[in-house]
Order: structure tokens, then C-alpha cells, then sequence
């Protein structure tokens, strides 16, 4: 098991201190860290850090916020066994699309000439066509995630809710508190763990999110929705062969994907204390 | 006397010994084909019984999606596997793989009488320093398609040059209801750049010196790139900067679009009433000229033979005769007859008098011969044959789709691509 792991993760590292190109270098020499030296220097590579940031923070960060309040509007106000979970099921409905299938569902809706939404803007005289600009594309896909993973808070926020004791809650009541003073005081600390948890998970799954973006922008406009994954496979193998390159870029998305993920558990312990 | 009748005798045994080993004993010979499904494949792949039935010669094919094609081919040549005798290749990739010594000259297989039915221009994308490395099953070349019934109505007549282009484009475009004219936007090689190239050229571009330097960035390219962008953001349809073909032919077939640039083999399906709004109101001609000309883009898939797949001699030969047979007139007239799809590059079926009547200039006015046209003006060199176009072609791809978005000038995208190409060139080693 641990040599299944570990072996493609040591030749990775291994090709990314090379000049590998499929294309052109029959014999590949080693390079050192001239990969990552020259990635630093790279405009695209840049570029698709800073995507890669903008879009992990904003959908995290937004998926949370909307969700933790959800979660508790469902806790407290539908008490009924049977209405929750149906309100669950329906809530959860965006999830269950594979990620290609939402992604050209969305491709379409954001289609200013033949969508329905498309045609509201256009009749209106709103110009619309919110993946084919630089400046709204990122945003596009954005908005796509937020609408599909936000049930994934919620429900995690939800079962964590579920299983706090109720005595708690009910003695608050007594005691005079109001509903919000519950959320303040009483839910959201004891929700920690689980909130860090929730943000851990989604925040390593969004680092890796390729599939949503390949299929409504493949990267477009230009460069502008380039993340470090879309950026690895296109020099990769999707348009050249430039493997060293791409290992070395794929090699500092994991990095970050292991330091933000222990900056996480490191925040999730301090909440247990 | 005697001896005479020995030699006779003698060179009887060889003729039919060499008949045996090469004729008869293909039979039973299985070959794999590695392809991708096209109407056009669709078709012989319907018919390859017919084929086994005459040349005993089995044949099985492996099918893939478009972009999984190139990918499988590419992993069975560097492992050195073999699995496949026979590939579908783009022609974008023949040198690359020539080079490589992937495939086979065709030159010994095919005789020249045959070669000449097939257009010069087609035949040269699988040209690789004077060797022929694959026979066509699709080919296109890129024309101009316009809404007929609204130039007649309006008495515009069809641009022929980029300042008639933009004109015309500004004249017609009246939006929402429509939009002067649509073009590929979404990068790719083979995507928005294919189109571009018809203005990089038009305006007198190259994409390199004689030393392979890039010189797109020059003049002529921001030139081009400035009157591609602004003609599809003044006059496109919102959205254009990520138009693909298939967003292209929709636009078109919606009815919100006068104008587009594009595939001559679109006709199949724009003048297909149950899928198109605008069938038969619908004028081809060849594309509007620039300072330096006319510049159609051309492209084809063919067939090639693999070397590391075929390694016997019959596999060889079965695979050679199992092209020409999937190239043959007789099939590609038949598919064009009886699936409507027009990418032969055979003289003999665009002169036969069948394709003629169902293709004829007076159900789909200006086709035919702007096709035929085209095909004599197209340059081989349209994009440039080398195994880097794909990487370059890509970051040029990049540029051209940044400054139709916006945010980007032409000189500034331009000059980054230039300046990527230029590290690519180095990479590969054709520039010291």
C-alpha cells in the first residue's frame, strides 16, 4: 500500500528536477531546480497561483457562510424526522451531478444566445456572457461551485447540529435566551471541530476542482480561469509535452495542498481545546 | 530451346511463389485499426465485410473519442507496443511523426495515376520531405457563408476583400436580432488560430523566418489580429471570444448570424432542415482577400501506417490495401451520395455527375466551386507543417482569444505568444 502511494509521488519528484519534454528531449538530463526557478518567473504559472487562491478562498469561504446559517434555519425550525430529510434530499440535489455533467448544464445556462437566462439579459439590454470575459469568468465558475458544494456544508453542519444534546438547548431556553444568542453562544462553538473539518475537506477537494472549469472555460478567456491543475495538464499533455515543467507545477499544488490542510488541523485542534 | 523453357519454367515458379507470399497469403491477416468516429469512418467501418469478402484481410478497429486518439496513439509508439497496424492521423501531426519514424512512406503502394485523382494541396499536408505518408478520409478547406435571402433582399453583394468584410459585417449587424458576422473565439491550434491564419496570411504574416524565429508579433500579425478581434467585437455575437466551430455553425443556424468564416463541409448539416433555421438561404463563396491574397485554411485527417504496429511485411501490405480500399473512390462517392458528407479530397467524385446534381450550384448556390477553388489556393504551409506547431499553436490560440475578450492590445498578447514560441523553438532545438 504505502509503495502504491508512495511510487508515483517519488518519480514525480524525480521528472521535475529533469528537462523531460515528450516531444523533443530523446534523452532527459537533470536539471536541479531550474523548473521551479523558471516557474517563478512564468506569467501563466503566476496567473494560475493566483486563480487557484481567489477560487479556493471564495468558494470555500462563501459555501461556509451560507451554509452554516442554513443549517441551523433547518435545525430549528423543522423539527419533523421525515420533512428533514426530504428537505435534505432536495438541498443536496446539485451534489449528485457529476461535475462534467453541472459544469456543461451551467456552460449552457451562461450561453448568452440560446439560454433562457441568455435571452432575459438580451431582451433587456444587459450585455451577458459572463464566461467569454476575463473579468467575469473566474466568477462564472465560481458561482457554479458555490451552487453545487454549499449542500455539502450544510448537510455535515446539519448531522453536527443533530448531534449536539438537546438538554443544552432546551436550558438555554429557560434561562431566556433567543434564537440567536443559541447560534452565538451555544452552536457555533460547539460546532467548531466540525466546521474545520467541513473547511478541511472542501478546501482540498476545490484545490484539485478540474473538471467544472475544463469543460465551461477549458482555462479561457486567455488565461483567466487557468488553475495550477488546468495549467499542469494543458503544457503537460494536453498541448505540448513539456512533463518536467508540469511535474514541478503539479508538485507545488501539492505543497500548498499539504500546507493549507495541516494549517487546518492545526486550527481544528486548537478548537478541541 | 531447352533453356529458354527452363528460364520460363523458372521465373513462372518465382511470379507464383512471390503471388503466394504476397497475394494470396494476406488472406487471414488480421489488422488494427486505431480510429475516431466520423461519419465518414462511420461509413467504411459499416462496409469493412464488403472488403474482408474480397481480400481475406480481417480488420478490427479500436475506437476513440477525438481527444483520447492522438493520446493512445502516441503512448502505444513510445512504448513500442505495436497494437495498432493502421491510424487515423491529423495532418498537423504527419511530420512529427515521419520524423519520428513512426510511420511508412505510402510512395511504393500507391501508384500515381491514383495519387492524381486526389487534390495536390491535400496530398501535401501528408507530405513529408518529398514522401507521402497518408491518404485522406476528411478533408475541409475554410470559406465564407452568408445569408443569401437577406444580401438579395438588401442588394448587398458578397465582400471579397477584409475592408468589404468589415463593412459588410457593420452594415448587417443589427443586434439582438443579428450579428454581422461569427468566427471561432476559443484558443486552440486548430481552433480560433485556424481561422485567424486567413488574416495573418491575407495581410502578408508569417509565423516564422528562415532561422525559425517568430515573427507573428510583427506588424502584419498585430494587423490581422487587431481586424480579427475588432470585426468579432464590434460586429459578433456576445460571447464570440469562446465560440468553438460547433458555436460558429449554431449561431449561423439560428438565424442570428449574416456571415461566418468556416468549414466548407459545414453544408451537411446547416442546410439540414430539421436541424438548421436557415436551410436553403444560404450563399458560399471563396473568403475575402487581403493585401497578399486569399488564404483558405485547409485541413485533413488521413490514414497512415503505423512501423512499430506493422512489423511483417503482410501486415504491411494488408494495412496499405486496406487504406486504399478505405479511400477509395467508390466508398467515398457512396458515403457522399448516401450520407450527404462532403469531404472527399477526390477529383473524380466532385466531377461525378451524381455528386454533381445532389451538390449542384443551383440547390446550394456558390459550394461546389468555391470548394474546388479553394482547394487549388490552399498552401499545404497554411498552418506550419512542424512537430512544435501544436505548442505554439496553442499559445498564439491564447493571444488571439485575449484580445477578443479584451484586456489585452494585439501587440502586447502577440509579443508574449512570440516570446513563449520562441522559448519552445529553443526547446526543441530548432533554434540555437
Amino acid at each position: 500500500m504505502f509503495f502504491i502511494a508512495l511510487t508515483p509521488f517519488v518519480f514525480s519528484i524525480l521528472v521535475s528536477l529533469m528537462d523531460y519534454n515528450l516531444m523533443y528531449s530523446s534523452s532527459p538530463r537533470f536539471v536541479g531546480l531550474r523548473n521551479f526557478v523558471q516557474l517563478i518567473q512564468d506569467e501563466r504559472f503566476l496567473n494560475a497561483l493566483r486563480n487557484t487562491a481567489l477560487f479556493v478562498v471564495s468558494c470555500v469561504s462563501i459555501e461556509f457562510m451560507i451554509g452554516l446559517p442554513l443549517a441551523y434555519l433547518i435545525y430549528i425550525s423543522v423539527k419533523k424526522r421525515i420533512l428533514r430529510n426530504l428537505i435534505i434530499v432536495l438541498i443536496t440535489f446539485p451534489m449528485m451531478f457529476p461535475r462534467v455533467t453541472s459544469g456543461l448544464l451551467w456552460k449552457f445556462l451562461y450561453n448568452p444566445l440560446f439560454s433562457p437566462i441568455g435571452q432575459f439579459f438580451q431582451k433587456v439590454g444587459i450585455p451577458f456572457a459572463p464566461l467569454s470575459d476575463p473579468h467575469t469568468a473566474l466568477f462564472a465558475i465560481i458561482f457554479v461551485d458555490i451552487w453545487q458544494w454549499t449542500p455539502f456544508f450544510i448537510l455535515i453542519l446539519l448531522s453536527g447540529l443533530e448531534s449536539l444534546p438537546q438538554d443544552m438547548f432546551e436550558a438555554a431556553s429557560i434561562d431566556g435566551a433567543n434564537e440567536k444568542q443559541k447560534f452565538w453562544y451555544l452552536a457555533l462553538p460547539s460546532l467548531k471541530p466540525i466546521c474545520w473539518i467541513a473547511i478541511m475537506f472542501r478546501t482540498i477537494d476545490a484545490l484539485r476542482t478540474f473538471d467544472t472549469i475544463y469543460v465551461m472555460t477549458g482555462g479561457g478567456p486567455g488565461i483567466a480561469t487557468e488553475t495550477l491543475d488546468i495549467y499542469a495538464y494543458l503544457i503537460g499533455i494536453s498541448q505540448g509535452g513539456r512533463i518536467s515543467y508540469a511535474s514541478s507545477a503539479a508538485l507545488v499544488l501539492l505543497a500548498i495542498s499539504v500546507i493549507v490542510a495541516n494549517l487546518l488541523v492545526r486550527f481544528f485542534r486548537e478548537g478541541e481545546v | 530451346m531447352k533453356g529458354l523453357k527452363t528460364i520460363v519454367f523458372i521465373s513462372l515458379l518465382v511470379l507464383t511463389a512471390v503471388n503466394v507470399l504476397f497475394g494470396v497469403n494476406l488472406k487471414g491477416t488480421t489488422i488494427y485499426v486505431a480510429i475516431r468516429s466520423l461519419p465518414e469512418t462511420d461509413f467504411f467501418m459499416e462496409k469493412t465485410a464488403e472488403f474482408t469478402r474480397e481480400t481475406g484481410i480481417k480488420v478490427r478497429y479500436v475506437v476513440y473519442p477525438e481527444l483520447q486518439l492522438r493520446e493512445k496513439i502516441v503512448m502505444d509508439m513510445v512504448s513500442g507496443q505495436g497494437a495498432y497496424d493502421v491510424i487515423a492521423l491529423d495532418c498537423v501531426y504527419v511530420t512529427e511523426f515521419a520524423e519520428k519514424d513512426w510511420i511508412y512512406p505510402l510512395d511504393e503502394f500507391v501508384d500515381k495515376k491514383e495519387l492524381s485523382d486526389f487534390f495536390e494541396k491535400v496530398l501535401g499536408l501528408f507530405t513529408h520531405k518529398g514522401h507521402l505518408y497518408a491518404l485522406p478520409v476528411y478533408s475541409e478547406i475554410t470559406h465564407l457563408m452568408y445569408r443569401k435571402d437577406i444580401f438579395d433582399k438588401l442588394g448587398i453583394s458578397v465582400p471579397q476583400t477584409f475592408d468589404e468584410l468589415w463593412e459588410t459585417a457593420k452594415k448587417l449587424n443589427n443586434p439582438p436580432k443579428m450579428y454581422g458576422i461569427a468566427m471561432r473565439g476559443l484558443r486552440g491550434d486548430g481552433m480560433n488560430v485556424y481561422t485567424w491564419t486567413s488574416f495573418l496570411r491575407g495581410f502578408g504574416g508569417k509565423f516564422f523566418d528562415e532561422n525559425w524565429h517568430p515573427v507573428f508579433n510583427n506588424e502584419a500579425g498585430v494587423k490581422a489580429t487587431e481586424f480579427y478581434a475588432g470585426i468579432l467585437r464590434n460586429f459578433g455575437p456576445p460571447g464570440v471570444s469562446s465560440y468553438t466551430w460547433d458555436d460558429v455553425q449554431s449561431a449561423f443556424t439560428s438565424g442570428k448570424v449574416a456571415m461566418i468564416m468556416d468549414a466548407n463541409n459545414f453544408m451537411t448539416r446547416i442546410e439540414d432542415p430539421s436541424k438548421s433555421a436557415i436551410a436553403g438561404k444560404i450563399g458560399y463563396a471563396l473568403i475575402p482577400a487581403g493585401p497578399s491574397g486569399r488564404h483558405p485554411g485547409i485541413y485533413s485527417m488521413g490514414l497512415a501506417i503505423s512501423k512499430i504496429g506493422a512489423k511483417t511485411e503482410k501486415e504491411k501490405l494488408a494495412a496499405a490495401e486496406f487504406i486504399k480500399w478505405a479511400t477509395s473512390f467508390d466508398i467515398q462517392l457512396d458515403c457522399a451520395l448516401q450520407r450527404g458528407v462532403v469531404s472527399s479530397a477526390r477529383k473524380s467524385v466532385f466531377n461525378n455527375p451524381a455528386f454533381q446534381a445532389k451538390f449542384g450550384e443551383d440547390t446550394y448556390p456558390g459550394w461546389l466551386s468555391s470548394t474546388v477553388k479553394s482547394y487549388e489556393l490552399a498552401n499545404p504551409q497554411f498552418r506550419p507543417l512542424i512537430p512544435e506547431w501544436r505548442e505554439v499553436g496553442n499559445i498564439i490560440g491564447i493571444a488571439v482569444e485575449q484580445v477578443i475578450a479584451g484586456g489585452k492590445s494585439a501587440k502586447e498578447a502577440l509579443d508574449w505568444a512570440a516570446k513563449e514560441a520562441e522559448r519552445i523553438m529553443r526547446e526543441s532545438g530548432k533554434l540555437k
